[in-house]
């Protein structure tokens, strides 16, 4: 634990409970404050009674008082006129005031931002680092004692704020949640992805406050003791307030009744929140005063979560592989191009799939392999809630997929060489990660179980050496291609029955190179899988699209009875059933009429299936010339003639875009120029969320064949100047759904004329008109996404 | 969806209403039977993912040239909102949300199913003035029984009252901690399917006036007006 140079919080935690303050807002709001207004503001205006509630807290008995600083952040002080750096330190030496000649510590209060972070909203995690460390900053050389981060609802702001904290102070830390009543945050988050984060993470006591007063923090707080060996702290409401007086129900002495669980349940920090006063303080004192803490069981469970899931490790768990450009030529061209899309439509299908975990690799040659893992994470864990394992040969792009990943992750991997050891490891450690050691090192592959072994206990002595926990090391044996070193597949067997075993350790083993150059390969994967789970293998890295391989984990599971009444199984093998029926072949007699006719009704399989038929003995841009854009244009027609609607006009391009992706394959084996008619850059404007109409758009353009640079949301002037003239990008589509957004809109557009880049720029959304286009510069109103494909066809052809 | 409740009012379920959706989604006339097949099963899946909060809070007005709630720092301008609350000397502020999920399910959704993701988006917009209209139908009949009349609902945003009230009221309100619900830098409500309303409390029973058109600030740029129908407000 770090320690502040007066050790004060190391010494608290040496006392059977530390009592913490009571609430501020409520003494506030009591005192004169008016809802809405900022407390810390009116404190510092009212410091004699700033002074006099902590005084009052400390006669009540709190050994630690809370510094009025919760929303001391940039963006809550933005409208007082006040910094940060000129509130923290104030309300810091008012509260050390009032601790004068006690034991009292005193801590650096920080609450939730108040604005959301991506992908939910529009701060980005760097934004709001800054932030906490201006704020962690300012406290520590004010002399606060630890900095509490409470009544946070996300655990993504929690990492930045931890991070902001460990980085630039040593600050011991301490964390708290709030949940609803579903025991979950605001943001969905969990409380054992919480535990599992959080411990992980390196921080010094988890907490729960706010919430639904002491008996609805009670089950959440005991589901946390499960899963975590880190002093726990609880700050509960005064019960629930009453919504028409917003009145607390609880009395002090039934608040202090209800608390007294707490300390069954081991929690050594007790407070209280909303409602609550230092009468409810005093009583609590009183009510823990001669009690023990209830004893709590050492926890040591392997698991890794993004915020709404926790994976344990107690049961075999599948990695997906299938985020990796090696011999994927599609994969490649989507990396090069930053189509983060289509990687997120490949994660969605493992997580279809059954995938428990995904692997991330976005290793190419030329590429800036940091930033686009950053970028990657970011876009993945925004839409598939799995956790990730970092996969990369380079600690700078690990290290950016740890701070970017928003839970606990896995790194792959580190192996037995000193110098993968040195630089990987403190990574692992600093951002609570869960490692891979690969059993290889400076004399390359070893040739046998025993000196898999040796090499697994060097990574493990290194791994434990930086603090990284017993159960955060998971083993890979190494799977080598048995047509070429066919006794290999047994010392593979050998060396994981005994790593776990001999060292304790949880294995993992990516398992699809055992049949390299065998016929059948499945056949080979699928055995050598079940004979890896069999000698206790845990992670299974495998391409879990195949059936066979996601069927030989259920199919094992159910035969060593840790799936109880084959439950699991049986719902995977009638889900695969239903889906193989579905999938039946249409048969058509002229595939050209078919082919638009389920382009029309929005037929995604039979197009794809089309497709291929007609690519047997026609050109690539004879099929797209011919039967795909006259389909899609008619398909214009009638929407414009209001024959269709908006959903089906959709259908019928998601349709098309499946005989476009088949296309795209050809070409890309084929390794010839693609068949783009030009890039068409897209982005909603700053300040906006509002993307669906921009992503319609999107659908419809890149089905006649335009390669769309889309920048997203929220996308700054520069950021759209920048891609433009870097891509040289001839046709710029922007679009605003607020009449509060439509001016960086116009900002956005006299940009790119100032910037003197030769473009053409349409817009769109709901509070446009032709005349506002004119009237913000642009060149092309365009009222629906086939209005915006006539622009295109006029600018790029 | 589990039912909701603020110990005072309980919503038990939420309905989207199926005519309103279609609106939004730009659907006039009979919708073919394909779309409204989908849009059932969009529904149901929005109704399962919709975690509804709301908070509503009483305050006594202080008229002045602008309009003060008593016990907050918060004003209100304008000319529209002094025309609602007229008769009024108490209002209501009220919070809605349908919570982060559904941004989730609609945003995931996106990219595997566009036209899903857009029926999502209609249902949503649509529960969430449902969510708005129970919590307001069960005060209504709350105060009626103290003989106490409330006016229609009025959001930051429509006539001339200003979308810059969205972070006071929020914070007046307490709203992020009670609901999850926050305003962007921008004065975006997030979770995006969220309303924010002031509701005027009168002796008198108040007729229903601020609905239509004229008192919407889109009316300019409207897409249904320009379309020659209306929202349905």
């Amino acid at each position: 634990m770090k320690n502040t140079p007066n050790g004060k919080f190391a010494k608290l935690l040496q006392k059977e409970f530390v009592i913490l303050d009571g609430a501020m807002g409520t003494m506030l709001l009591a005192n004169g404050l008016q809802l809405g207004e900022s407390s810390e503001v009116f404190a510092l205006a009212h410091p004699e009674l700033l002074e006099s509630i902590h005084r009052q807290y400390i006669e009540a008995g709190a050994d630690v008082i809370y510094a009025c600083t919760f929303g001391a952040n940039r963006l809550k002080l933005a409208d007082s006129g006040l910094t940060p750096a000129e509130v923290i330190p104030r309300a810091i030496e008012i509260a050390k005031k009032a601790a004068a000649d006690t034991d009292v510590a005193v801590a650096l209060d920080v609450g939730s931002l108040g604005e959301l972070l991506e992908p939910a909203g529009t701060l980005s995690f760097d934004a709001a680092y800054d932030i906490f460390k201006e704020m962690v900053v300012a406290g520590e050389a004010a002399g606060a004692d630890y900095v509490i981060f409470e009544t946070m609802t996300d655990l993504y702001e929690l990492k930045a704020a931890v991070l902001a904290a460990k980085e630039n102070t040593s600050l011991p830390i301490a964390c708290s949640l709030t949940f609803d009543k579903n025991n979950r945050t605001f943001s969905g988050d969990s409380v054992e992805s919480m535990a599992c984060q959080l411990s992980a993470l390196g921080v010094d006591a988890l907490g729960i406050n706010c919430s639904p007063g002491p008996q609805g923090i009670l089950p959440i707080m005991r589901e946390l003791a499960r899963h975590t060996n880190l002093p726990l702290m609880v700050k509960a409401n005064a019960g629930l307030p009453n919504p028409q007086t917003k009145q607390y129900d609880l009395l002090p002495q039934d608040f202090a009744a209800q608390m007294q669980e707490f300390c069954r349940l081991g929690v050594q920090m007790l407070g209280g929140c909303c409602g609550t006063n230092p009468e409810y303080i005093r009583a609590l004192k009183q009510a823990v005063s001669g009690a023990k803490r209830g004893q709590r069981a050492t926890v040591a469970e392997a698991a890794v979560c993004c915020p709404t899931r926790t994976v344990y490790l107690d049961t075999p768990k599948i990695v997906g592989e299938r985020l990796n450009p090696t011999g994927k030529k599609l994969f490649q061209q989507a990396l090069r191009e930053e189509n983060i899309d289509y990687i997120l439509t490949k994660a969605l299908e493992q997580q279809q799939a059954g995938a428990d975990i995904l692997d991330v690799n976005v290793g190419l040659p030329g590429i800036d392999e940091p930033a686009l893992m950053e970028r990657v994470v970011k876009a993945l864990q925004a839409t598939v809630d799995l956790p990730l394992q970092i996969d990369s040969s380079d600690p700078a792009a690990i290290e950016a997929g740890l701070r970017a990943a928003n839970g606990k992750a896995i790194v792959n991997s580190v192996n037995g060489k000193k110098e993968s050891l040195e630089s990987i490891l403190p990574l692992v450690k600093k951002y609570g990660a869960a490692v891979i050691g690969l059993t290889l090192d400076e004399n390359g592959l070893p040739q046998t179980a025993d000196e898999r072994l040796s090499i697994a206990r060097r990574i493990m002595e290194a791994a434990l050496a930086h603090g990284i926990a017993k159960e955060d090391i998971y083993i890979d044996c190494l799977t080598l291609t048995v047509s070429a070193q066919q006794e290999q597949a047994n010392e593979t067997l050998t060396a994981i029955r005994r790593v776990k075993n001999e060292l304790g350790l949880k294995t993992v083993l990516g398992v699809s190179n055992i049949s390299f150059g065998l016929p059948n390969r499945e056949l080979i994967n699928q055995t050598f899988l079940t004979l890896a789970l069999a000698a206790g293998l845990d992670l299974a890295i495998i391409n879990p699209n195949i059936p066979g391989m996601v069927g030989a984990v259920d199919a094992f599971k159910v035969l060593t009875n840790q799936d109880t009444d084959s439950a699991a199984y049986i719902a995977r093998q009638t889900e695969n059933q239903t889906a193989a029926q579905s999938a039946a072949s249409p048969t058509a007699v002229d595939p050209e009429q078919a082919i638009c006719e389920a382009i029309h009704k929005g037929l995604k399989g039979e197009v794809r299936q089309l497709t291929k038929q007609l690519l047997a003995d026609r050109s690539e841009l004879t099929v797209i010339n011919e039967l795909l854009i006259p389909a899609l244009d008619e398909v214009g027609k009638r929407y414009e003639a209001e024959q269709i609607f908006l959903p089906q006009l959709i259908n019928a391009a998601a349709a098309a875009s499946e005989a476009f992706e088949v296309i795209k394959a050809q070409i890309c084996e084929r390794g010839t120029e693609g068949v783009s008619k030009g890039k068409i850059l897209l982005a909603t404007v700053f300040g906006d969320i509002h993307d669906i109409g921009k992503n319609i758009v999107k659908v419809i353009l890149e089905n006649y064949g335009y390669q769309i640079i889309d920048l997203g949301r929220d996308v700054p002037t520069e950021k759209i100047v920048q891609t433009a003239i870097k891509q040289d990008i001839k046709l710029i589509g922007l679009s605003a759904l607020m009449t509060t957004t439509v001016c960086s809109m116009q900002q956005t557009i006299e940009a790119l004329r100032a910037s003197g880049h030769d473009c053409r720029v349409f817009v769109g959304g709901a509070v446009l008109t032709p005349e506002y286009a004119v009237e913000i510069g642009a060149d092309f109103y365009a009222k629906d996404a086939t209005q915006s494909v006539n622009i295109a066809k006029q600018i790029l052809g | 969806m589990q039912n909701f409740t603020d110990d005072t009012i309980t919503i038990t379920e939420l309905h989207i209403n199926r005519a309103e959706a279609l609106r939004y989604l730009h659907i006039n006339g009979q919708a073919p039977a394909e779309i409204l097949a989908d849009l059932a099963a969009a529904e149901q899946q929005l109704l399962q993912t919709a975690q509804p909060r709301f908070v509503w809070q009483e305050f006594a007005l202080q008229k002045a040239e602008e309009i003060a709630l008593t016990g907050t720092n918060l004003t209100l301008k304008g000319a529209d909102i002094a025309e609602l609350l007229q008769d009024c000397d108490r209002c209501i502020l009220l919070a809605a949300t349908l919570g982060l999920a559904v941004d989730e399910l609609i945003r995931r959704t996106e990219l595997t199913d566009m036209s899903r993701a857009l029926m999502l988006d209609a249902c949503a917009s649509a529960a969430v003035e449902n969510l708005c209209d129970r919590v307001q139908q069960q005060l209504a009949e709350q105060f009626a029984a103290q003989g106490r009349y409330l006016t229609d609902r009025f959001s930051p945003g429509y006539g001339d009252l200003p979308l810059s009230l969205q972070k006071p009221l929020c914070a007046t309100l307490n709203a992020q901690r009670l609901i999850g619900l926050t305003v962007s830098g921008s004065g975006i409500l997030l979770p995006r399917k969220s309303v924010t309303a002031i509701i005027g409390i009168s002796s008198r029973p108040q007729a229903k006036r601020q609905s239509g058109c004229a008192t919407c600030n889109l009316a300019a740029t409207c897409p249904f007006r320009k379309a020659g129908q209306n929202c349905g407000k």
